[in-house]
């Protein structure tokens, strides 16, 4: 086997190869992008509740409007995020549940709900709940590709555009408060963003690799980095590698792909890891 | 949807024990609701609620390497390749969280959605293999109590057996442990064997849930029951009891909703239900907080 | 002459690579109290950590009446931060209390009347006894660090480490803190205490030890308490202004 059949070929096969490699390249950068941020607010685990609940949100949307067209999709999606966001914050105010277990709570029972709704329902809808939790890269439709690139310049625009108050609320919420900064709105922004990107992402790599999606790139970045906007690089490079990588390996064994991608993603975390330990010359200034 | 008298129908069948596995049924999500609930709990307690989850979820690659390995769906090696990859996941996320200044909750976030890509790469593969294992996948993720063989129920009776006794007779060191580690160690308390012990005990009893809650969900069992008993109870034995009833009764009215509806799974049904016994507490909880101030004063 | 209390030598700890805390040495006389006094990030609460054996040192020796740390352990009570206890956790009064005898039953025991009514006597001692059957969150600040003194006591040990107890609490339950202090170190027990409050200092301790990294005084109270000493250890930060009693500080920002 020559290099040339492992790395070049896979691209003669057919377009499917490049928009698969594409899509899973955008879903890698825009999740990385808005993964950093979660991490710093130290919501890495909400995203694992954003993921499970867009199920509930896209059946909701779908026995309402009975179609599942893309708008119905995301706002089914953005009306079960922001409502966990709510429910997950309502509860932490009341402060007799612990934060994490608020968490799960929310998610756990959202999703159940989505579980149930769909198999006694929706079956006609055509949602598959495995098909939810594992995506299919390879058969993502043209239209996902568009709505993926816009989110991903969305994301970035907004990253540009919002970059002072971010920044500042995420390292700082309480004076970004007393500074005027509306980190309640930028706070649901974060949230909404998460939930239609977790939609889009879906079709392509599934709803809980979106966690990993989110996670991973954010995590490894933060091992090697010292500031924001250099994190903010290293995660989305880290997204498109894990993509690219992930679809080499998915094609050499004939796997899932996102599975490839997830495990691709920890492998380099690992790595990152392993080498942030090491201790660099000279130690710390005395 | 049945209608009325069929459901009425279905709901004596279901109790009265009409079909023979009912039986092993009900014991099962009884066994599920009432394990989840005790070890949740001690988790709630160490802030590692979602741990269940990542355990749940680490479970997956364990059960497709076991179906890669031997062929077939026997239940010994499924439990071992399960609890081996769940008790895996479970060092991971201690080590990362030593090891690196990864923050624990992303630490937990990786672990888990590592494994169940592994799980999903593995899963891919066995589909495409001549053996075809693949029709019990979505049972796997979502759960189906009514397919739970006697064989599996002793394995969750055994499970909570070691697990009652335990938490009985380490009950002090337990609670010591889980309010005040340093004042645990300073004791003489093994709190690392404990820790420890607790983490394995939680991956067998999550895999041994997994055929009645599936992998995804059982984080739900493990959470919802332990955070619902917390509103309702002052002290550590009360919790603990009121968990493994509310997970106990969640899991039988589980198992029953999804006899009486078919091709509803029985996990979402049992975590609804935990999650309907958490709003009710949650209620009653938001109208007592005058009391608990007016005794402060 | 008794084995001291405590007695540390060269001890040296380092987080990521940055040194802590650098060839700390001293010794504890039993029946003393001594406070730890050092600024902000001297390393106070670091010291207590590595003496208790919670984190490891690069190198140091530690002893408690002459022995090791694990044979010394039902002689060391840790009364832990405020801020460090997870006060939603469903326990009562009486159970914090009681779990000072758990070093003393093993792994599997339970406690004996003797262990009961010692839990009581601490919690009288404390006037705590009422709230004996109250949720630990549903306690004022003064009635939690009291809970926590009762559990120390009810253990019985000779040497109390505590840990800034006097953050969060009124002013009428740190006089009684320190009575009991004083009393308990009138009856032979010994106490080290982290505390950031300079003006009460040479009231409440007999012993004082100015700790910024390492040592840079350790002695009686009305010794070490010098404007020299202090402004030494605490770099300059300090101005400090004599008064008629000796030495009034102010902290400078």
């Amino acid at each position: 086997m020559s290099l040339y059949t492992l790395f070049i070929e896979p691209w003669t096969w057919g377009d499917w190869m490049w928009r698969g490699t594409l899509v899973a390249s955008l879903v890698g950068v825009v999740c990385a992008l808005l993964g950093c941020f979660l991490y710093l607010r130290r919501l890495a685990l909400m995203s694992d509740a954003l993921a499970h609940v867009a199920l509930p949100g896209l059946v909701g949307a779908f026995l309402l409007t009975g179609s599942t067209g893309p708008a119905a999709m995301f706002l089914g999606a953005l009306g079960s995020g922001l409502l966990t966001t709510g429910l997950v914050e309502g509860i932490r105010r009341a402060g007799h549940t612990r934060d994490d277990a608020a968490i799960g709570v929310v998610f756990t029972a959202l999703f159940a709900l989505g579980v149930i709704l769909l198999t006694a329902f929706a079956s006609d809808a055509d949602l598959d709940a495995s098909c939810v939790l594992f995506g299919d890269v390879l058969g993502v439709p043209t239209h996902a590709v568009w709505t993926l690139g816009g989110l991903t310049l969305a994301v970035i625009a907004a990253i540009v555009a919002l970059w002072r108050p971010l920044h500042l609320a995420t390292f700082d919420p309480d004076t970004a408060r007393l500074l005027g900064v509306p980190v309640g709105a930028l706070h649901l922004g974060l949230m909404g963003f998460v939930s239609i990107t977790t939609v889009a992402s879906f079709q392509a790599v599934g709803a809980i690799l979106v966690v990993a999606a989110l996670i991973t790139p954010a995590a490894t970045a933060h091992l090697l980095t010292r500031r924001l906007h250099a994190m903010l690089l290293v995660a989305a490079g880290h997204g498109a590698l894990s993509a690219l990588l992930g679809m080499y390996l998915s094609v050499w064994l004939n796997c899932s792909t996102a599975g490839a991608m997830v495990c691709v993603g920890a492998l380099l975390y690992f790595a990152a890891l392993l080498w942030s330990r090491k201790p660099r010359d000279g130690g710390a200034p005395p | 949807m049945p209608s009325w008298s069929e459901a009425v129908e279905r709901t004596v069948v279901f109790f009265t024990l009409g079909y023979d596995f009912l039986g092993w049924t009900i014991a099962g999500a009884a066994l599920v609701g009432l394990i989840c609930g005790v070890l949740g709990s001690l988790l709630y307690l160490r802030r590692l609620a979602l741990l269940g989850d990542a355990l749940g979820h680490a479970a997956l690659p364990g059960v497709a390497g076991a179906f890669l390995i031997t062929g077939h769906k026997a239940l010994a090696p499924l439990v071992i390749g399960a609890t081996a990859t769940a008790l895996l996941a479970a060092l991971t996320i201690t080590w990362i969280t030593r090891v690196s200044r990864t923050r624990p909750d992303a630490a937990l976030g990786i672990a888990l959605s590592a494994f169940f890509g592994l799980g999903a790469v593995l899963f891919s593969i066995l589909q495409a293999s001549p053996s075809g294992a693949q029709s019990g996948l979505n049972h796997i993720l979502f759960g189906n109590a009514a397919a739970i063989t006697p064989g599996e129920v002793g394995l969750l009776a055994g499970i909570a057996a070691v697990t009652l006794a335990g938490v009985t007779l380490l009950y002090r060191p337990l609670q010591l442990a889980s309010f005040d580690p340093v004042g645990a160690k300073l004791a003489g308390v093994p709190t690392g064997v404990l820790h420890y012990g607790l983490m394995t005990l939680s991956a067998l009893a999550i895999v041994a849930s997994v055929q009645s809650a599936g992998v995804v969900l059982v984080a739900g069992m493990i959470i919802t029951p332990a955070a619902a008993a917390r509103l309702l109870t002052r002290r550590l034995h009360a919790m603990l009891a009121a968990a493994a009833g509310i997970g106990a009764v969640s899991g039988v009215l589980g198992a029953w909703l999804s006899f009486l509806m078919p091709g509803v799974s029985s996990g979402p049904a049992m975590v609804l239900c935990a999650a309907l016994v958490y709003g009710v507490a949650f209620a009653l909880r938001l109208r007592r907080p005058r009391a608990a101030a007016e005794a402060a004063a | 002459m008794s084995a001291p209390a405590l007695e540390i030598r060269g001890l040296s700890v380092r987080y990521d690579q940055a040194p802590v805390l650098t060839d700390v040495t001293f010794t504890l006389a039993p029946g003393r109290i001594t406070g730890i006094l050092g600024p902000n990030g001297a390393g106070k609460s670091t010291l207590l950590k590595a003496a208790l054996g919670l984190l490891k040192p690069d190198a140091g020796e530690i002893r408690f009446f002459g022995e090791p740390r694990a044979r010394a352990r039902g002689r060391v009570v840790y009364v832990p931060q405020r801020s460090a206890v997870d006060w939603d956790f469903p326990v009562t009064v009486a159970d914090v209390v009681l779990m000072g005898r758990y070093g003393r039953l093993g792994l599997l025991g339970r406690p004996s009347r003797e262990d009961r009514e010692a839990a009581q006597a601490a919690m009288a001692q404390l006037g705590i006894l009422e709230l004996a059957s109250r949720q630990i969150s549903e306690l004022s600040g003064g009635q939690q660090q009291r809970t926590f003194l009762a559990r120390a006591l009810a253990q019985g040990g000779e040497l109390i480490l505590m840990d800034e107890p006097f953050v969060g609490v009124d002013a009428r339950t740190e006089e009684a803190i320190v009575a009991l202090l004083h009393q308990l170190r009138d009856a032979g027990r010994t106490a080290l205490i982290v505390n950031h409050d300079l003006q009460t200092a040479r009231r409440y301790f007999d012993d004082l030890l100015l700790l910024n990294r390492r040592v840079f005084a350790h002695g009686p109270s009305a010794e070490v308490f010098t404007p020299e000493a202090l402004s030494a250890c605490y770099g300059g930060r300090l101005a400090v202004l004599s008064g008629e009693d000796g030495a009034a500080v102010v902290l400078a920002p």
